[in-house]
């Protein structure tokens, strides 16, 4: 039962700095009645603006929240508030058996678990498929149509670019990508739809852009190329050109499948807010494997992510990988045994090093955007002057690897560092790293808001 | 090589294909076999594959550049205990808002208790020191901030408010001082003037005259930290100077100079005004009385020591009553007692008798808090007299005396707030005291709340709503279980949420303190 949950940690479940202030204002046990833990949860009541206590719980497993209150945010404050007593001052809460209305949940949580697993067991049992297999080989012939046609007007656009030069690309309105870019939506080709419309904010981008677009320009044509020959790729290397082109996987099929068992150590969490969608990017790592794996979770603005994947806990567990070249997006398939906290992280043992991952996978698959980098032994410094001041990590031989201008808290990862050498946890995008994680001998710090508050 | 490739790859996409086409230097090993199998008869697939091509190559090889510059040496090791959780949560609450008002009790009582707090909250610590709310109290932010704070400080320009005037170096301390903003000198003459109060003032005249009007009226309230004799020739020039600020805050400083000439000029001026005598006049003792003159003219040399020909505040006993009351604020109340054989009140109470006597209470006002004469003090307040700045005056007092005095006022009016103009004043002579204050005289004080909050015009007095909150920062936090109970309750209680944050930031400092005394 891990008894270290940290104020951090709880902080960072708070889907926005309003609820954040708001669950601490109710971390005091003066505004609660019978607060109480079991080896598994924890709960109390918190006198509201109702006539009756609303009733708050965690189930520490996971951890899950529930609470009687009417707000829509997730966890809500009083959530928030009762666990901050569980990690500042866990002798409020009195040990005992839950009473009925926490005991019931736990109960009816449990059941729901084992219903799913039954559910999804008894499914590809039966393989529900047959039935609609014949309109599904319709459906994915006509989307292949439609998608091969889209690229090859694509093509077409992008050959017309290339005629004319990069040159007058700057001078370009905001719909010369656009367009094309609605239209390889309308082809059902929404991944590349993206890459388009990313490439049309490069221009705009300062010094290099020409470099940066042409970088993306040539994979893009890569990517076409591929897209022209995908029956005759190897079968890892489809998985890779239909997912960067916008075909997804269910998630019940991968679930059934062979898992990868290994205690998975959580190292960071970031969240993006794209069009109407906001992404929740967990990564992890095994640590007899040594893989490293991605974990994506959806919510529309508003709705709660998933709590489920703590960063700095770690659980034995299954993980199920989307197939690829270099595999790395993955869904947890089950956990065998409750978080516990993640312990001192192997990080690569100097920058050259860390950044092999990354070179291994862009070889396997040539359209990876962002790869996990751990690496140990590194000091945080600032360089440049006062305007351009740059952060950036400096290994034992001395060579920097600059962080990403996203990052605003360098002066934290200093403070923790005191000019001693620390590990970092982050994303790599071939230019910067974006710090979600460090850790020294005692500490293990996550960086909640790497790119300022999520809550705008 | 590749580098050379992707420039060539760059400039030829700038111009487009349609102009000339590709055209890629040669590329030996495995890279120059790939690009060989492009098809050079499709000048825009070549341009574009080539591109993506090369550009993985580059980057899958990219290797971080080695830095020549070196890296400070490692902050030393701690000597305090880190603070522990829950009482860094409390730290992390006030730092992002949650009662920032506590935050000096909060460092007061973490470096009474020997800790430092946790380093990944230094950054908004500092940050916090470094607003311009703490001028002059920055002191406090230093015991818990441990090496490592000090350590981090140092590198970066807008923490140097941490690094005390004596780690820096002379040339640092001369550079900030040639060189730095109007804030950093300030700060860095603060705190020569603290260790060293003879060289600030040098300091300070060694640049005097190119500084601006407005720098220069800033440094020299500054000298009001280690005044003493010696400043006195300079500050004396300063009447002279052109800007008003500037001689305005020079009198300012003189007249806090008990054996100055300024002093001395006004006691010759007040010599002239004031006469005292004892008369009998068929009382059983013989009782002083004053005999007070106005100033009739301002003349120039009392122009040059401040006094000016409109000044604020004179509704009421006009300018030149506002004159003798300034005049009276020069000079120590001792000159007083000793020339007219009297005690402060003896004298309060002959003032008091006159027709003068808001002017010359107010000059004693402010003469008890410049000379620090607590029997002035006392006298001027037991009287009761309006219109006094009484916080400043209560400051001078011990806390038993002044707790004394108030609850003395709270008492003849039936310990209620808010019913009479005199109720009123008890409850602004309260809220004027700012110190801790004791348990007996915080049990008091909320019983006349309760009381006051019971009374059906409880809701009418919006003033002691808005007061609420200060109350709770000075009241006791000990009690503060005690302090929930015998409100009214529901839709009786008058003050609702003013209340409710009464006893939260109560109960708040409470636990915050508690967690620190461990």
């Amino acid at each position: 039962m891990p008894d270290s949950w940290t104020t951090e940690q709880v902080i960072a479940l708070a889907p926005d700095t309003s609820s954040a202030k708001a669950g601490q204002g109710l971390a005091t046990p003066r505004k609660w009645l019978n607060l109480g833990r079991s080896e598994m949860a924890v709960w109390g009541e918190c006198q509201g603006s109702g006539k009756d206590p609303y009733q708050t719980q965690i189930d520490l497993s996971e951890p899950a929240f529930r609470c009687s209150c009417p707000s829509r945010k997730f966890p809500c404050k009083h959530g928030l508030g009762l666990f901050l007593i569980l990690a500042g001052q866990p002798t409020a809460l009195v040990e005992g058996e839950p009473p009925g209305w926490v005991s019931d949940w736990l109960a009816s949580r449990t059941q729901r678990a084992e219903k799913k697993a039954q559910a999804a067991a008894e499914k590809a049992e039966r393989g529900d498929a047959v039935a609609d297999a014949a309109a599904q080989a319709k459906r994915a012939a006509s989307r292949r149509e439609r998608v091969t046609a889209g690229l090859q007007e694509l093509e077409l656009w992008l050959r017309d670019l290339t005629r004319g030069g990069l040159a007058h690309v700057q001078t370009q309105p905001y719909s010369f990508w656009e367009t094309p870019a609605s239209r390889l939506v309308d082809a059902q080709a929404p991944g590349v739809a993206r890459l388009v419309r990313e490439m049309g904010s490069l221009p705009a981008g300062g010094a290099g852009w020409e470099d940066r677009l042409l970088q993306r320009l040539g994979r893009l044509s890569l990517l076409l190329e591929a897209f022209k020959r995908l029956d005759d790729l190897p079968p890892e290397v489809q998985e890779d050109v239909r997912s960067v082109i916008g075909w997804t996987r269910s998630q019940e099929e991968l679930l059934a499948s062979e898992g990868v068992r290994d205690r998975w150590a959580v190292l960071g969490q970031r969240v993006e807010d794209e069009e109407r969608v906001r992404v929740q990017r967990t990564w992890l790592e095994g640590a007899a494997t040594g893989r490293f794996a991605l974990v994506l979770s959806f919510a529309a603005f508003g709705q709660a992510l998933d709590t489920s994947l703590v960063p700095g806990t770690r659980f034995e567990g299954e993980l199920v990988f989307y197939p690829g070249a270099c595999p790395l997006r993955a869904v947890v398939k089950n956990r065998l045994g409750p978080p516990s906290p993640v312990g001192p992280v192997d990080g690569a043992a100097s920058l050259r090093e860390a950044l092999g991952g990354p070179a291994t996978a862009l070889a396997a698959n040539p359209w990876l955007v962002q790869y996990p980098l751990a690496v140990g032994g590194v000091r945080p410094a600032l360089s440049g002057s006062e305007r351009g001041a740059n952060w950036h990590l400096r290994d034992y031989e001395d060579r920097a690897l600059p962080l990403s201008p996203r990052f605003n808290q360098g002066w934290q990862l200093l403070a923790l560092s005191g000019g001693e050498p620390l590990g970092v946890f982050g994303e790599w995008d071939g230019r910067h790293l974006l710090p979600l994680a460090a850790w020294t001998q005692h500490h293990y710090f996550n960086f909640r808001f790497p790119g300022g508050d999520r809550a705008g | 090589m590749p580098g050379e490739l992707w420039e060539a790859l760059r400039s030829q996409a700038l111009l487009g294909t349609a102009r000339k086409a590709p055209d890629l230097p040669p590329a030996g090993g495995p890279l120059g076999d790939l690009l060989a199998r492009l098809d050079a008869g499709d000048p825009e697939g070549l341009l574009l594959n080539a591109a993506g091509v090369v550009s993985i190559y580059r980057q899958a090889g990219w290797e971080p550049p080695r830095e020549a510059a070196s890296l400070p040496a490692p902050a030393p090791e701690e000597e305090r205990t880190c603070c522990s959780e829950c009482a860094a949560q409390h730290l992390g609450a006030i730092l992002s808002g949650r009662f920032p008002e506590v935050l000096p009790e909060w460092l007061a009582a973490a470096a009474a208790a020997g800790i430092r707090v946790p380093e990944p909250l230094l950054p908004a610590l500092l940050d916090e020191g470094a607003r311009g709310r703490w001028t002059g109290d920055r002191h406090r932010f230093l015991p818990v901030l441990g090496h490592r704070g000090a350590w981090l400080a140092r590198q970066n320009p807008e923490w140097s408010w941490a690094t005390p005037a004596g780690t820096a170096t002379p040339d640092e301390e001369e550079q900030v001082w040639l060189t730095g903003g109007r804030e950093a000198r300030s700060l860095l003459l603060e705190q020569v003037r603290a260790a060293d109060p003879e060289r600030g003032r040098r300091m300070l005249e060694a640049t005097w005259r190119e500084d601006p009007a407005a720098d220069r009226a800033a440094f020299l309230a500054r000298l009001r930290t280690g005044l003493q004799p010696q400043d006195e020739p300079f500050l004396e020039s300063c009447l002279d100077d052109r800007s008003s600020e500037v001689r305005k805050a020079a009198a300012e400083l003189l007249a806090r100079l008990a054996g100055a000439a300024y002093c001395s000029r006004m006691l010759a001026r007040l010599e002239a005004l004031l006469t005292a005598e004892r008369s009998q006049e068929g009382r059983k003792a013989p009782r002083l009385s004053l005999g007070v003159a106005l100033p009739q003219e301002l003349d120039a040399a009392m122009k040059r020591d401040g006094l000016s020909p409109n000044p604020p505040g004179n509704s009421t006993v006009g300018r030149r009553g506002v004159w003798l009351s300034e005049m009276l604020g020069a000079v120590p109340p001792s000159v007083w007692y000793d020339r007219w054989q009297t005690t402060a009140g003896e004298m309060v109470a002959a003032a008091v008798r006159t027709e003068w006597r808001k002017a010359l209470l107010d000059g004693w006002n402010v003469a008890a808090y410049r000379y620090r004469d607590t029997a002035l003090a006392e006298a001027l307040l037991r009287q009761g007299f309006d219109e006094t700045p009484w916080g400043e005056l209560l400051e001078l007092l011990s806390p038993e005396t002044a707790e004394g005095i108030i609850l003395e006022q709270l008492r003849k009016e039936h310990g209620l707030f808010g019913e009479s103009t005199d109720a009123n004043r008890v409850f602004h002579l309260v809220r004027e005291y700012r110190r801790p204050w004791s348990i007996p005289f915080t049990r008091e004080i909320l019983a006349a709340l309760r009381r006051t909050a019971h009374l059906k015009t409880a809701r009418n007095h919006w003033h002691i709503r808005s007061e609420l909150k200060s109350f709770a920062l000075c009241a006791s936090p000990a009690i503060a279980e005690e302090a929930r109970h015998g409100w009214p309750e529901g839709d009786q209680n008058p003050w609702g949420n003013a209340l409710e944050s009464f006893l939260d930031l109560l109960h708040f400092r409470h636990e915050l303190l508690q967690e620190l005394s461990r």
